[in-house]
């Protein structure tokens, strides 16, 4: 008669003929695997905190600090019973190994310790969840509406601002304490609006217009990714996200409203009456000239960015060159074509666009 | 006492019925989540 | 349970062998002997494409692999993982341990088990076969809309994947009507449902996540389909549609998918613990129970994949918190795991190391994703190599390490042979420190910022990276060990006890030669 241990039957009997096979494991080795283990953990976790890269536990916008709170007790909580866990399979790994002569009680179960270890878990959870809707009213701020628009294309980023009366790409600042209210919207696949330091992200999705908004503290340059895969340059779709002072910020505003400067010196001269004449209207804007694409970038205020290609390259002259000569050398599939003219004519082309301040 | 040597006619039968149950189910949710979604 | 009678069968039935034989066999042995091994062959071509993916991520500025390799090969590593490596491995499993622990002579349909198994290998060679034919879906393994619209993936693997999902999908269905059948209708007589082995519960309760979570995912790419063949728009907003409806439709089947995945991972453990600790399992009841509050619960969280969308904040809300609610039960299993270990007589061959890695391993995946839970968090967080480190905790170092516990556990009852301990030891260990380097960096590179799916990063993210790389082939290489230790064992001339397990005391330990004989239970067993 044998009877089943893993079903929900009676009394079990061991089969007094079954060997055992294998040599004896060491088991001391796997009780001290599991303690260096979790030490192991601690350390690498403690690693971790002291690198000294962005991340959501330095913010620098403002729910930033609630989150990271919230985090740091979530953290707190889960360690503890992480902790828990290990140490208790620690203990029954080392004292309840193999001992031939023991008497091994056939315990099927323990009505009360299980409700106990059901409850404990289930208040635990509750208690977090309290915790994060208290935090998700501390960070609700009021919605001055939006101030612009950012709309995501395969594989740039366009900013909107109606009410001035302009439109930039893949760069855009915004004022150091105050609301910072974004719309975003999609022209093709679906992007995602991120700036890591600021917290949240939201999508941009085609046929939906959904909204952010946070104040963004500290001032500095901080990088933005685009957070959901939207194609083969996904990687490479990046943007600036620049908090200043609001004096600093209302003088940009003022600025990218004015409409292109006008080239100075021969070359930019030359360059700035050749790009009219080329192929380059079709897809981009420069206010002010006769160029007014939409496809591609605004390139208006081209020559203040401090990057090309959605912060593919530094902007440099000699960055731009190579962007012209050949785009896709870069940045394989995005749909900005060769310039394919002479070298020197090339030359005219990227003065012009970097006097685009 | 031993069990049959195959299944019986009886055991079939319930068998194919609890198949069917299943299947049509399965197609049930199917049609649904489609008429919901067919303009 | 206590079993009355089951007599070894008094004629064995000869056995069929040759080629033809097993192209034509409806053997529930057989069909999950195959399955296994073309889920080990998949296994070994996901896990290489891994490789590649983690050579391009070695250091920034590597130009191993295109963009658009790399998004094929992303695509198709988790594609390839969760479809054609996951599933079919522990139906596989399921497929030749559940008749024998019920006591049944075979499955319910067996032609029925054999075209599952036949769809499945068709469905995965239709889509490698995209290779070929201008280059593999490459847009993710959830591959949202309008991406994968014609208009913006216009070559042909995106089509081929809807194609060879709805073979998928179909093998998948039909394996599980037949093991529900299988186990409401054929037990050993005297057997009462919840009176089953524990590992055969879980495969009943996961047939219906896959009965009610597929068709999801198949209207969703017929969806999908219609739209790219013929001009459609029900995921394009130009032509009214909504790409939102994608998400839904997906995750909606995706999130129980992910259960589909572990639960019958938790069935293995459930037998596994019980064998080596030489005790019953504890909590049976209470076991069963968590088994289906995770199964209902993981329908009504898809959301937590979308809270980035838009979504009203009682929505969020309302994810959020089932979401968490679901570490309740899996809580109470591994609190189980630990009581059933109490006070027991424990031996810690391979099977029961897995297991052991398994608990700790898992429990830190399981508490990743109650961080990826909370919104506001996840909204940080959301779409970084957070997510990355979270599933890849509970997906390798849980669902996986939990089929390595059972591929050890019952490789002596389909093979005869026995494996050699030093190497499975050697196997776990490796997988251990490899996997650990390899991902938990990872939640770092999450928590600094780096998105996923990119191939190429900023220079800060480049240590976390290179160290991640290291790991990765170390436990990359490590499962060809695996591999080359189920080929010795077969190879070898140990051969292994009926029932090598001291403490295993299921029917197929108790009442079956190992290997196992060609038909199983003709007369079926009686047990009260």
């Amino acid at each position: 008669m044998i009877a089943s241990s893993t079903d929900g039957g009676t009394i079990r009997v061991s089969s007094a003929a079954a060997h055992r096979t294998g040599s004896a494991s060491p088991r001391r080795t796997v009780a001290r695997g599991l303690v260096l283990g979790a030490l192991l953990a601690l350390v690498v976790m403690a690693a971790g905190c002291a690198g000294g890269q962005p991340d959501i536990f330095r913010p620098g916008g403002s729910a930033g600090h609630e989150i990271k709170t919230l985090s740091y007790q979530m953290f707190a909580i889960l360690a503890v019973v992480l902790i828990t866990v290990w140490a208790l399979l620690t203990f029954v790994v080392i004292k309840y190994r193999r001992r031939p002569e023991a008497e091994v009680p056939q315990t099927r179960g323990n009505l009360k310790v299980e409700i106990v270890w059901t409850l404990i878990p289930a208040v635990i959870v509750t208690v977090l969840f309290l915790l994060t809707v208290r935090t998700t009213e501390q960070i609700a701020m009021p919605d001055p509406g939006a101030q612009f628009t950012a709309v995501g294309h395969q594989w740039w980023w366009e900013f909107d601002f109606p009410e001035q009366g302009f439109k930039t790409a893949n760069e855009v600042y915004v004022a150091a304490g105050r609301t910072t209210s974004i719309d975003v919207e999609s022209v093709d696949v679906i992007h995602s609006f991120w700036v890591p330091q600021m917290g949240g992200k939201v999508d941009m999705i085609p046929g939906h217009v959904n909204h952010i908004h946070f104040v963004p503290l500290e001032k500095g340059q901080y990088l933005g990714e685009c957070s959901e895969f939207c194609g083969v340059q996904h990687g490479k779709m990046r943007f600036l996200f620049v908090v200043v002072s609001p004096e600093a910020y209302s003088a940009w505003v003022h600025d990218q409203a004015e409409p292109a400067a006008q080239p100075s010196g021969a070359e930019a001269v030359a360059g700035g009456r050749l790009i009219q004449t080329i192929a380059c209207g079709g897809c981009h804007t420069i206010r002010g000239t006769s160029m007014k694409g939409t496809f591609g970038p605004d390139l208006t205020h081209f020559g203040s960015r401090r990057g090309i290609a959605a912060y593919t390259l530094p902007n440099t002259p000699q960055n731009l060159l190579a962007w012209l000569q050949d785009p896709q050398a870069i940045k394989p599939e995005c749909t900005m074509p060769k310039v394919p003219l002479p070298l020197p004519e090339q030359r005219q082309l990227v003065t012009y666009l970097e006097e685009l301040q | 006492m031993a069990g049959s040597h195959k299944p019986t006619p009886e055991q079939r039968r319930r068998a194919v019925a609890s198949a069917v149950v299943l299947a049509v189910m399965v197609v049930a949710i199917y049609v649904t989540y489609m008429l919901k979604f067919a303009r | 349970m206590i079993v009355e009678s089951a007599p070894i069968d008094a004629v064995p039935v000869a056995e069929r062998r040759g080629l033809g034989a097993w192209l034509t066999t409806t053997d529930h042995k057989r069909i999950g002997v195959m399955y296994i091994c073309t889920a080990l062959c998949f296994f070994l071509v996901a896990v290489t494409f891994a490789m590649l993916m983690r050579t391009q991520l070695i250091r920034p500025g590597m130009h191993f692999l295109t963009p658009e390799e790399y998004n094929q090969i992303f695509s198709m590593h988790g594609t390839t993982m969760v479809f054609l490596f996951a599933m079919p491995l522990i139906i596989g499993m399921a497929n030749y341990v559940v008749p024998l622990q019920i006591g049944a002579r075979d499955m319910a349909f067996p032609r029925a088990n054999a075209l599952s198994y036949w769809l499945l290998l068709f469905g995965g060679l239709l889509l490698f076969s995209s290779f070929a034919f201008g280059g593999a879906m490459d847009t993710g393994w959830f591959s949202y809309a309008p991406l994968t619209s014609k208009a913006y993936s216009p070559h042909d693997g995106v089509t081929f994947w809807t194609v060879s999902l709805v073979l998928l999908g179909g093998s998948s269905i039909l394996g599980s009507i037949n093991f529900i059948v299988t186990c409401l209708r054929f037990r050993a007589k005297g057997m009462r449902l919840w009176q089953m082995p524990i590992f055969s519960v879980a495969t009943f309760i996961n047939s219906f996540l896959i009965l009610f979570a597929f068709p999801s995912l198949t209207a969703a790419i017929a969806l999908l389909y219609l739209d790219r063949q013929y001009g459609t728009s029900f995921f394009d907003p130009a032509g009214g549609g909504d790409p939102i409806i994608w998400q839904h439709l997906f995750w909606f089947f995706g999130h129980p998918e992910v259960y589909i995945m572990i639960l019958p991972a938790f069935g293995v453990i459930s037998a596994i613990i019980p064998a080596f600790a030489r005790k019953p399992l504890f909590g049976y009841a209470s076991m069963v129970y968590a088994t289906a509050s995770i199964a209902i619960l993981s329908f009504i969280v898809w959301g937590h994949h979308m809270f980035t969308v838009g979504m009203p904040a009682a929505g969020q809300l309302f994810f959020m918190y089932a979401t968490m609610l679901i570490a309740v039960p899996t809580g109470v299993k591994v609190f189980n795991w630990i009581a059933t270990m109490w006070q027991g007589s424990m031996t810690f061959e391979t099977p029961m190391l897995f297991s052991i890695g398994f608990i700790c391993l898992f429990t830190i995946g399981g508490f990743s994703g109650l961080v990826l839970a909370i919104t506001p968090v996840d909204i940080t967080i959301h779409n970084t190599y957070y997510v990355v480190a979270h599933f890849h905790y509970v997906l390798v170092s849980g669902a996986l390490f939990s089929l390595f516990a059972g591929a050890y556990f019952w490789l002596p009852k389909f093979t005869g042979k026995m494996y050699s301990e030093t190497l499975g030891k050697l196997h776990f260990w490796l997988s251990v420190i490899g996997f650990n380097i390899a991902f938990f960096p990872q939640h770092f590179l999450g928590l600094a910022g780096m998105p996923r799916r990119i191939p190429d990063y900023a220079l800060q993210f480049a240590e976390w990276n290179m160290w991640s790389t290291i790991g990765a082939f170390i436990f990359g290489l490590s499962q060809l060990l695996f591999l080359y230790n189920v080929i010795e064992c077969i190879r070898s001339n140990r051969k292994a006890a009926d029932n090598p397990w001291e403490g295993a005391d299921t029917l197929e330990w108790t009442h079956l030669p190992s290997p196992a004989p060609y038909h199983t239970f003709e007369t079926a067993p009686v047990v009260k």
